[in-house]
């Protein structure tokens, strides 16, 4: 996709996030389509415009939170960004699935990485059981839509 | 992995850390930028709405054949109580009882919902420009939905009472046993710190007990669904079930103090 577009698509990504996906919601999970495009950003795109990208992402992540005083999104997305680009400069991620398993990754490496931010500066404790079950089941969601998408993106 | 001695990196890095500090660290620029999203999320709203009444339709359908029969026998009720209420103020005119509104309260629709999936939260339609301002208590005719974190000129955050960073002290109605309740995420809430003898029992109502700032006392947070021991055994918890269908709000109310 181009580099303009992706920049244009992310606050379209944002805005459903916010509205529309709230409809698709299953087991009370929604998809992360800000954190697909961050991935997305650091897989195909030039460092100069991935980064900007992502933390563009982050950023609207953050805006459209509620509980999100930290900032959290701002600096996860541009690192994970940044580290998808370095792996995939190191290693031949090629195909779809090997896209989405850096995807299902992603989205564990985030939620895991929020939890504990959060626990250690504003200690919001979330039942162990909720816990799991978001980052479960949010990672596999996230993980299906991607695929969808890198399907298409490989097919075109 | 990280080559930090190749100084191609170092802009790249500059940029970043700039952008982090403007963007996401000033307080000032969040609030802009919310007001930026406020319009597109009003458009989105709308043609989410209508996506829901295509995806809904069947449902939608059935729902409003047993609301509108609902609505007849409603307008009876409504009728016998109209003439309650005429009656009612005749006396108190008689009796010249002031009649004193609890609180002053804002109307506004539900524009959007938290991005992501760890924080429970609702976008407003109304901001600082109606009077609105952080840390003012949102309500619906059912009972207590949660509090404005943010806002910008005409648009505001509200963490809802699910969010895990949510706490509000609380009383039960019935054994005035005081107790802390605060948000899972999940469906139910979690009302804490009860004393090992608390008199707190199933179907029990939890409202607010007045001692948060802002939060009026009174105001409905939900029914006791179940009654549990913590682990220590030191103390118990109350399982709540919130009184507001948090997942279904349109329009909320803002308490103004």
């Amino acid at each position: 996709m181009n580099k303009r577009t992706i920049l244009l698509v992310i606050p379209i990504l944002a805005l459903l996030e916010a509205t529309l996906l709230n409809y698709l919601r299953i087991f009370g999970v929604k998809p992360d389509l800000l954190l697909i495009s961050a991935v997305a950003c650091g897989l195909s795109l030039r460092l100069k415009w991935a980064l900007p990208a992502a933390l563009l992402a982050g950023i609207l992540k953050d805006v459209l939170c509620a509980g999100s005083a930290l900032c959290l999104n701002s600096l996860v997305f541009p690192v994970l960004c940044l580290s998808v680009y370095f792996l995939r400069k190191k290693v031949s991620l090629g195909n779809e699935l090997a896209e989405t398993l850096l995807v299902f990754i992603a989205v564990i490496l985030s939620a895991v990485a929020g939890r504990t931010l959060n626990l250690a500066f504003f200690g919001g404790v979330v039942p162990t059981g909720i816990t799991l079950r978001i980052i479960f089941l949010e990672s596999l969601y996230t993980a299906g839509v991607s695929y969808l998408y890198f399907r298409m993106k490989h097919e075109s | 992995m990280f080559n930090f001695k190749n100084k191609k990196l170092i802009p790249y890095v500059v940029v970043v850390f700039v952008f982090l500090v403007c963007a996401g660290f000033l307080p000032v620029f969040r609030p802009l930028a919310l007001e930026i999203l406020g319009l597109p999320l009003k458009f989105f709203t709308l043609v989410s709405d209508e996506v829901k009444g295509i995806i809904l339709y069947h449902k939608n359908y059935t729902e409003n054949r047993i609301l509108r029969r609902d609505v007849d026998l409603l307008r009876q009720k409504l009728n016998t109580a109209d003439e309650l209420r005429l009656e009612n103020e005749r006396l108190k005119k008689i009796l010249s009882f002031k009649e004193k509104a609890a609180f002053r309260v804002i109307a506004a629709a539900v524009i959007g919902r938290s991005a992501d999936n760890w924080s429970s939260g609702i976008i407003i339609n109304k901001g600082s420009s109606s009077g609105i301002r952080k840390g003012f208590v949102v309500i619906s005719y059912l009972g207590l939905v949660g509090r404005v974190v943010e806002t910008s000129q005409h648009v505001s955050k509200v963490m809802l009472l699910s969010d895990s960073s949510f706490s509000v002290s609380s009383i039960d109605q019935r054994s005035r046993q005081e107790g802390l309740v605060a948000g899972t995420l999940g469906s139910t809430l979690v009302m804490k710190y009860l004393p090992k003898d608390a008199d707190v029992l199933e179907q029990d109502i939890v409202v607010t007990s007045g001692l948060t700032e802002t939060y009026p006392k009174g105001v409905i947070i939900g029914t006791v669904v179940d009654v549990g021991e913590e682990l220590s055994g030191l103390s118990r918890y109350a399982v709540i079930k919130p009184a507001v269908n948090l997942s279904s709000l349109e329009e909320v109310l803002i308490i103004i103090p």
